[in-house]
């Protein structure tokens, strides 16, 4: 385990039963970054972030956690030194977890205690994580009568109050609106920026595409991959999206008469027509060249280049469940032809309805 | 319509909570059931322990311990009075019977039941059923009662009888007597009416008239002679140069007076004797009269005499007539008081024997001695709902992730929750006894240190058990539900509803488990009785060991209810999926899907799968679909059966397909 590392999986596989939660993960996680993990509904994330400090053991594996100590730097299991573990990590979990009934600086008192934090050490983390959370003047409100963003930002308060040197948010913005999911990502920014590692999974994809140094994507409890936002991106999807508006609109001519074969696929969605491809640079030329010769007039133009969203979307429609470390992980930079994609879509639309059916009789 | 969907809305909503669902459900049957189970064969069961002290053992104290044995009564004899209470304060005995010495008065036999009145619910009957058993042993005692009223009858009858025949000689006594007197009265009738009339005032004045001139006449003579006596020797004095002539003339004078002064006497003598003379012939006269009044007299005497005689013999008859009339006084007081001994009312002889219910407790108030069941009462029910209600609220809050996540173990947050509720249960109970000890008769810490340790025990009992329910429930209403329902079983299994005694042996035998009763008896004992730590260190001891299992359940619950609470937040509580069998080269997920590869399954293949000893079929139904009734009926070595049986299992719910 190196020295810039915080979190060292080997092998970890968690069965409950027959069922396999997690296969064999294998990954680790890098002092000071932002590790987002992503993954379907059921994908294995929070189990993932349980078993990183301990909750829950493992069935098979381990997992290694560098803890700094007044003696230095140590390497220990999580689960053989739970209480080690336990004062180096905040947690944040899906649900605020806090007293409803006590204000924010009573709750921060109590959970600063449970620390074991002397009383100064307590006031003092509280004032800054207060003033971090932009939570000072309601100090004094009962948790109960904060809004929404306050009670998700007091959590991560209370995740902070013994100034751990790993913050694990799992999904941090859930149901919470744009404005608000802004603040905490920029609260994120701010807690990574005073030196802490923070783990999250989300499902805002996009927004962890700015946050996150590296994205681990889970499927089925498998680790598909683990890299950079922008590795994955051009590992997964090369393919960009070209939208044009035009009056009078009559794209069906305009289709005809656009002959291209690096043309992934057009549809038409709205008052817009839109194009994939993997060359959008010779493309835009060929439609505005059709658009011309079709009379029509342009009226909007957009290039859509990928994001994480499509890279997710990429992995559990091709199917990729193996992450391999060694290898490259960039995908082939051919995709299969339309008719392909398009077989592919449905057999995987009737896969999901089976499965669904199989579920409710069962 | 909108109402019945209304309706089953909320049937939904009860019977998919499982602890409501189980509540609503089998809390009633579960009370239905240990009633019916409590009152099985009660009536030939009842048993009642009575501890007896007899003084001295008397034909009656004997008959009726033999007697009470005959009734399956358990008699216990003691030998004194000291430790049969005792057995009763400690709960051995349910009376004690103390048959004192017949009394003096009216021969009834006092018996006193020493009870324990806290009991309420079944010590009166005890105490009917023992006023029976006595009652029925009273008729000895009745007939003797009887006897002795006879025996003192008669014996009055020949005492009255003997008075009367004494009354009788008495009546002739005194017509004797009567007689008498009367012979007496006409004796004094004749009496002489003489009445002597002798003078002698006349002689006496004259006697002394007599002296008396004489006294006169010669003071008189003898101051004048005394008078010209002084002249002459005043004379003689002043003539000093007298002649001798007038001296012998004055001394010739002097002795002349004196000469005269002496005659006087003489003369004054001579009269008196004069004077005598004539008295005693007035004596004479007087003495005369004396001897006809003497005449007088003795006839007097003489009928006198008569009447001394007549009156002496009345005196003498009144006197044995006074005699004997005191005798009869004193037989007829004899016989009052020999009938005044039989003081026996009707009731004294139709219930010779009388029976007393004496408390064992200091004190006589209902409150007081019931107050250890309301104080245990109060103690459970708080205990429970306080602390089932502590721990969901923490369990089922927000913060209870975060508390898992803080390096706390399980044993402190146990700790917290326990000190919190025990803490608030002891503040509770303490402003109970505070406001009780104005309103309770009985002294509450009449044995402090054992009655605040037992009440300490129930403290810490019903908190870690309310702590228990607390961690199994998963709402606050359920847990509040479970708590009412265990209080009131353990409550209704308890003296206080219905006695132990009236249960069946087996019931009774469970109740003795009933912590809510072992802590209420301790609890009285201590209250009322003062029984100290030493006489209840075994239930005490056993009490401590429940604690110690109570507190290892609780512990063992905490950990599975944070495991749970993971993988709950992992979104991994989710159905079993079961895994797949292999049949050959088939792979068999369920029901359908085993229909289907049995069809297709020709019987040789089926033979060289399936045996009478190893039917894995049978097996994967049991373990991986978890439907026994299914394996049972898949035990079979026929295709044919058992795709006819898996068909009707389908069909039964509902899976059935079409091939």
């Amino acid at each position: 385990m190196g020295g810039d590392n915080i979190f060292l999986v080997r092998g970890v596989t968690k069965r409950y039963g027959q069922r396999e939660v997690l296969a064999g993960l294998s990954f680790e996680v890098i002092k000071g970054e932002i590790l987002g993990i992503i993954g379907a509904s059921g994908a294995g994330k929070t189990s993932l972030l349980h078993m990183l400090v301990g909750f829950v053991p493992s069935s098979s594996g381990q997992i290694l956690f560098h803890a700094h100590t007044p003696r230095g730097i140590i390497e220990c299991d999580v689960l053989e030194h739970h209480d080690l573990v336990n004062r180096s990590y905040g947690f944040a979990s899906q649900q605020p977890s806090f007293y409803e009934k006590l204000t924010i600086m009573e709750n921060l008192e109590y959970f600063g205690a449970m620390y074991d934090l002397p009383k100064e050490t307590i006031q003092k983390n509280a004032d800054v994580l207060l003033r971090l959370m932009e939570l000072k003047a309601s100090a004094h409100v009962l948790a109960q009568h904060l809004s929404g963003g306050m009670k998700r930002r007091l959590d991560i308060a209370c995740s902070l109050i013994h100034n751990p040197s790993v913050l694990i948010l799992d999904e941090p913005t859930a149901d919470l609106d744009p404005v608000l999911r802004t603040q905490i990502w920029e609260i994120i920014k701010r807690i990574n920026q005073r030196g802490t590692t923070v783990i999250l999974s989300s499902h805002h994809l996009g927004e962890l595409d700015t946050l996150c140094s590296r994205i681990a994507i889970l499927k089925d409890g498998k680790l598909v991959d683990i890299d950079t936002p922008a590795t994955l991106k051009s590992k997964y999807s090369r393919t960009q999206e070209i939208m044009v508006e035009s009056f009078p609109g009559n794209y069906d001519s305009v289709i005809k008469s656009l002959k291209a074969d690096d043309i992934t696929k057009i549809t038409r969605e709205g008052t817009y027509l839109t194009v994939k491809t993997e060359t959008p640079e010779r493309v835009i030329t060929k439609l505005l060249a059709a658009l011309h010769r079709n009379n029509e007039s342009l009226l909007d133009l957009k290039l859509i280049k990928p994001n994480l969203d499509t890279v997710f979307l990429t992995i559990h429609k091709t199917g990729h469940t193996e992450h391999h470390e060694t290898e490259s992980s960039v995908p082939s930079s051919h995709p299969p032809p339309l008719k392909e994609r398009v077989k592919e879509q449905e057999d995987g639309k009737e896969r999901k309805d089976a499965k669904e059916h199989k579920g409710e009789r069962r | 319509m909108k109402l019945l969907t209304a309706i089953s809305k909320n049937l939904k909503l009860l019977f998919r909570n499982k602890e409501s669902a189980y509540t609503i459900v089998f809390g009633p049957i579960l009370i239905i059931l240990l009633v019916s189970f409590a009152l099985l064969g009660s009536g030939d069961d009842f048993t009642v322990r009575v501890g007896t002290y007899s003084p001295q053992h008397t034909d009656f104290s004997d008959r009726t311990i033999n007697a009470l044995g005959e009734r399956d009564y358990v008699v216990s004899v003691y030998p004194d009075q000291d430790s049969c209470v005792q057995s009763v304060k400690t709960g051995t005995t349910h009376a004690c019977l103390v048959f004192s010495e017949r009394e003096a008065g009216n021969g009834t036999i006092p018996v006193t039941f020493y009870v324990d009145l806290s009991r309420t619910n079944i010590i009166y009957q005890i105490s009917d059923d023992l006023e029976g058993a006595l009652d029925l042993q009273a008729d000895l005692i009745r007939e003797q009662l009887a006897g002795d009223a006879l025996t003192r009858m008669k014996t009055a009858s020949a005492l009255l009888d003997r008075d009367i025949n004494t009354t009788s000689r008495l009546a002739k006594s005194l017509g004797d007597s009567h007689l008498q007197l009367s012979t007496a009265r006409e004796a004094l009738g004749s009496l002489s009416n003489v009445t002597p009339n002798i003078t002698l005032t006349g002689l006496r004045g004259y006697q002394l008239g007599l002296a008396q001139d004489t006294r006169t006449v010669v003071e008189q003579s003898d101051a004048a002679i005394e008078e010209a006596l002084d002249i002459i020797r005043q004379l003689e004095g002043a003539c000093v140069e007298c002649e001798e002539q007038t001296l012998e003339h004055a001394k010739s004078t002097k002795r002349t007076l004196e000469d005269t002064q002496t005659s006087i006497v003489q003369i004054s003598q001579d009269v008196t004797k004069q004077k005598l003379f004539e008295a005693d012939l007035l004596l004479q006269y007087a003495i005369e009269d004396m001897e006809r009044l003497n005449s007088s007299l003795h006839n007097d005497s003489i009928a006198r005499e008569a009447i001394s005689s007549g009156v002496s013999a009345a005196s003498k008859d009144s006197e044995r007539n006074a005699r004997e009339i005191k005798q009869v006084v004193v037989s007829l007081r004899y016989t009052k008081d020999f009938l005044d001994g039989q003081t026996l009312g009707a009731e004294d002889i139709s219930k010779p024997v009388t029976t007393s219910l004496v408390s064992v407790t200091a004190s006589d108030d209902r409150l007081s001695f019931t107050y250890p069941y309301l104080l245990v009462l109060v103690i459970m029910f708080i205990g429970m709902l306080l602390a089932s209600t502590l721990v969901v609220v923490d369990k089922t809050s927000r913060a209870a992730f975060r508390n898992f996540t803080t390096p706390t173990t399980d044993g402190y947050h146990i700790a917290v929750s326990f000190i919190t509720a025990s803490f608030l249960l002891a503040l509770e109970v303490g402003l109970i006894l505070l406001l009780s000890a104005m309103f309770v008769a009985q002294p509450l810490l009449l044995n402090p240190y054992s009655t605040i340790v037992i009440i300490t025990l129930a403290i810490v009992f019903f908190t870690f058990l309310g702590m228990i329910i607390g961690y199994l429930s998963s709402t606050q209403e359920a847990a509040m539900i479970a708590s009412i329902t265990i209080g009131s079983i353990l409550l209704f299994v308890s003296n206080v509803i219905i006695p132990v005694e009236g249960m069946a042996r087996i019931a009774q035998a469970v109740t003795a488990f009933n912590p809510y009763l072992v802590l209420s008896e301790l609890l009285k004992r201590s209250m009322l009785y003062g029984v100290d730590m030493a006489q209840v260190s075994r239930e005490i001891l056993a009490l401590g060991i429940t604690l110690l299992l109570l507190l290892v359940i609780t512990v063992l619950i905490q950990r599975r209810i944070k495991s749970r609470y993971f993988r709950q937040e992992g979104g991994l509580l989710t159905p079993h999926v079961p895994a797949p069998l292999q049949l050959g080269t088939v792979q068999v997920h369920n029901e359908v899907g085993l229909l289907d590869a049995l069809d297709r399954m020709t019987r040789a293949e089926f033979d060289s799968i399936i045996t009478s000893d190893d039917n894995i079929i049978s097996a994967w139904a049991a373990k991986e679909l978890r439907n026994r009734r299914l394996s049972r009926h898949l035990r079979t070595t026929s295709k044919e059966r058992m795709i006819l049986r898996l068909d009707r299992h389908l069909r039964k719910h509902g899976k059935h397909i079409k091939h």
